[in-house]
């Protein structure tokens, strides 16, 4: 669990918003991509953008990255106005992401970090320590083409964080890769940020959601529908249900809680009960506990707090339902 | 360097690193001289064996044709009834029975064959009778062969143009020859571009590019890269033109100095097409004239060449095919971004082919008038002049034509760029539908 401490940390240690967009509008002809998104991305932290496919995300991304602009709104980047000078802080991995497939590895990889702005000897140099940490260096000068779909991602993460940016922006960075692959990124990803790199991370991998990021905003129907620190989320949209693992009878358990709370489930398990348990809201739970004691040994409790799923479930399909009310 | 150097330079390394350039660069001009002289080499061995048997009722044919490139005569029937000939030969597919009915008023020979003689043939015999025909005549009305040789004239038409000689066929190959070189550049080169678009978007490695370039960076730099790999392989066909040239040329100054050596070819050589009309006119000429004519024919190509204002043709050439090619480059461009698949490309090519199609069967009308309005207009409009002017550059056009037609390609140039850059930055990002004109035309005012 010290990841997470880590990250309440470092929540209440920064402040500053390294990038800030402001009622950001966006429309395509009859289709409104983005309305009114506005998203705060506290300095060293990552940052989870979550939504369905076609919810806006990628709109967003691309406005940050410059690629498009927005019809109306403003992007702030370390407090200025975001500019072309800013690209060179930035790092982006795109969901739909290929290379050239018939240039070579190395010269392809300098290329790419050239156009960041790298010089071309202190980019070769840094190529050379990536791609020995990847393990993928005798492949320097083979065709893209001859690599593997997991190797060409390798390359293509090098490719994103070599320039050292500020903040890194990745659309999907784990779909195509293999565990192991998967955890290696995950790894530099948290050193990274633990350096200091704010990471914007777009995906619906809702455990990494909450493994790694600090802060999400939940885009839905081109509008921010949520938005805060997971943990805060997590909290705020608990049902206060708690979790007791205990020894001995189940029945007499049951009959303890029964009428003064929720008895949501009791599963006998191999070596003890579990069993889920719902209060209400101004009742504390040391009171439950008060109740379960004299007929259980307790050897475990423990709050049930929804999971990102959940939240992103129940969001968005709130948020259509309004929608479509309206 | 910039980053749009960067991209210049990538486009051109990765182009000329090919092996499919080089090999491009070596075999064209190679293919080129095949495409010509192979039908030339065919024609002459195809029909060195054409029989003809001759069933002469005149009597006075017999012998006195005499065999060349593409006949061969056979005698050996003359005194025959036609209609035996005839059976005899009825089933040989490369022979044909020539029947020359005795002459009165109306001159008309026949012949008779399973396959089509084809016109060369014809035209070979008949040539022939027509000569054998007027000297007998003129014998019979007692004119003097000699005196005949004597008045025969062929004059010589010198084409003075603003105090300069000039050789219109020669201006009129020369003017072809840019034209049919520039279109076939800006086609080559617009499609490469047209390819490499589609390349970067549909390997989807577009979005990380322009995440750090701005897409009019990254057209632009791919279009003048591209151009630059197209100026390069010209350089390189021109030093080997050169090069052919003046080994060509040495090679012909060296038959100048040592006839022996030209007559010795020309007896081996007997029986080229030029050898025949020659053998017929006048007897035989000595190998020694024709010698002698050879290295004239060549002097006066040389002559003219000499006398071409290069100078200008040069900087004409390259600035309609560098406006040309810039012009449609960007356009394919365009193209090559609002697709997302080769097949589809079709609809959008045809609006930005078609110009470049109609001045290329244009100019075939404005080399023979090169002052007329039409090859006015059509080499001042920006599609259509890059093709147009330089078929007329050569006849010389008056410079404030030129000016203007220069203006307004560089006007259509700036116009295509920024035409094609509103469309390519929208385009790049299109996966998945298939677009319209409609849409097109939307996407040229997107913020």
């Amino acid at each position: 669990m010290s990841s997470v401490n880590n990250k309440n940390e470092r929540i209440i240690r920064n402040m500053s918003n390294l990038l800030t967009a402001k009622n950001i509008v966006k429309r395509y002809d009859k289709h409104t991509a983005l309305n009114d998104v506005t998203i705060n991305v506290p300095e060293g932290t990552i940052y989870g953008l979550l939504g369905p496919n076609g919810a806006g995300k990628t709109s967003l991304i691309r406005i940050i990255n410059q690629i498009t602009g927005p019809d109306s709104g403003e992007v702030l980047f370390n407090g200025e106005k975001l500019a072309p000078k800013h690209i060179e802080q930035i790092g982006y991995l795109p969901e739909e992401r290929g290379l050239y497939k018939k240039m070579k590895v190395g010269e392809q990889a300098l290329y790419l970090a050239q156009l960041k702005g790298l010089k071309e000897q202190d980019a070769k140099q840094k190529l050379r320590e990536w791609f020995t940490k990847f393990e993928i260096g005798a492949w320097w000068d083979k065709k893209v083409e001859e690599l593997s779909k997991g190797m060409a991602q390798k390359v293509q993460f090098i490719v994103t964080v070599l320039h050292q940016p500020k903040l890194l922006i990745l659309d999907e960075p784990f779909s195509g890769f293999d565990p192991i692959n998967a955890e290696l990124i995950r790894t530099e990803l948290l050193r990274m940020s633990k350096q200091g790199t704010t990471v914007i991370l777009s995906t619906h991998n809702m455990a990494s959601v909450e493994e790694m990021c600090h802060n999400i905003t939940l885009i839905n129907n081109a509008k921010a529908i949520l938005e805060g620190p997971v943990d805060g989320l997590r909290h705020k949209y608990k049902s206060h249900i708690w979790e007791v693992v205990f020894k001995g009878e189940a029945d007499s358990f049951k009959n303890a809680v029964q009428g003064k709370y929720d008895l949501i489930s009791l599963d006998p398990q191999a070596n003890a009960n579990v069993a889920r348990v719902k209060i209400s809201q101004d009742s504390i739970s040391n009171d439950l506990l008060k109740t379960a004691i004299p007929a259980c040994m307790v050897t475990g409790f423990s709050e049930v707090l929804p999971s990102m799923d959940e939240i992103f479930i129940s969001a968005v399909k709130g948020n259509n339902l309004t929608t479509s009310a309206q | 360097m910039s980053k749009i150097g960067l991209i210049i330079k990538r486009e051109y390394t990765t182009r000329v690193r090919k092996k499919s350039f080089i090999v491009m660069t070596l075999l064209t001009p190679l293919l080129f001289s095949l495409i010509i002289l192979i039908p030339t080499a065919l024609a002459n061995t195809e029909n060195q064996n054409h029989k003809v048997v001759v069933v002469d009722e005149t009597h006075s044919f017999c012998g006195s044709l005499t065999n060349s490139a593409t006949v061969n005569y056979d005698f050996g029937y003359c005194n025959f009834k036609i209609d035996e000939v005839r059976k005899i030969f009825m089933d040989s597919a490369k022979v044909t029975v020539m029947y020359v009915p005795p002459f009165q008023n109306v001159q008309q020979i026949t012949l008779y064959s399973k396959a089509d003689p084809g016109d060369v043939v014809i035209s070979a015999i008949q040539f022939q009778m027509n000569n054998i025909l007027e000297r007998s005549k003129m014998k019979a009305e007692n004119l003097d062969q000699t005196l005949i040789d004597k008045v025969k004239t062929s004059i010589d038409v010198k084409n003075v143009v603003n105090n300069e000689v000039t050789n219109s066929k020669y201006n009129l190959v020369l003017a072809f020859g840019c034209a049919i070189l520039i279109y076939f550049f800006i086609f080559l080169y617009s499609v490469q571009v047209m390819r490499g678009v589609m390349e970067e978007k549909i390997n989807r490695i577009v979005e990380v590019i322009i995440s750090s370039v701005k897409p009019f960076q990254l057209m632009m730099g791919k279009v003048i890269g591209v151009g630059l790999v197209g100026l390069t392989q010209f350089v390189l066909w021109i030093v080997l033109a050169f090069g052919a040239y003046s080994v060509a040329s040495q090679y012909v100054q060296k038959q100048a100095v040592n006839p022996n050596n030209f007559a010795q070819e020309q007896t081996m050589k007997k029986g080229t097409p030029q050898d025949e009309t020659a053998a017929n006119m006048q007897a035989m000429q000595s190998p020694m004239a024709r010698n002698q004519e050879m290295v004239t024919a060549f002097n006066s190509v040389d002559t003219n060449l000499r006398n071409t204002n290069w100078g200008l043709i040069i900087v004409c050439f390259l600035f309609y095919f560098l406006g040309g090619y810039l012009l449609y480059s960007a356009l394919f461009a365009a193209v090559g971004s609002a697709v997302d698949q080769e097949t589809d490309t079709q609809q959008f090519m045809l609006p930005v082919t078609a110009p470049l199609i109609l001045s290329y069967i244009v100019m075939i009308n404005i080399v023979r008038d090169p002052h007329s309005t039409l090859a006015f207009w059509f080499s001042v409009i920006p599609l259509t002049s890059p093709i147009s002017m330089m078929a007329r550059i050569p006849f010389g056009v008056p410079w404030w034509q030129v000016a203007i037609s220069m203006a307004s390609l560089i006007g259509g140039i700036f116009f295509a760029v920024w035409f094609a850059g509103r469309i390519y930055r929208v385009g790049l990002l299109m996966y998945g539908k298939k677009v319209t004109y409609k849409e097109l035309g939307k996407w040229l005012f997107y913020k």
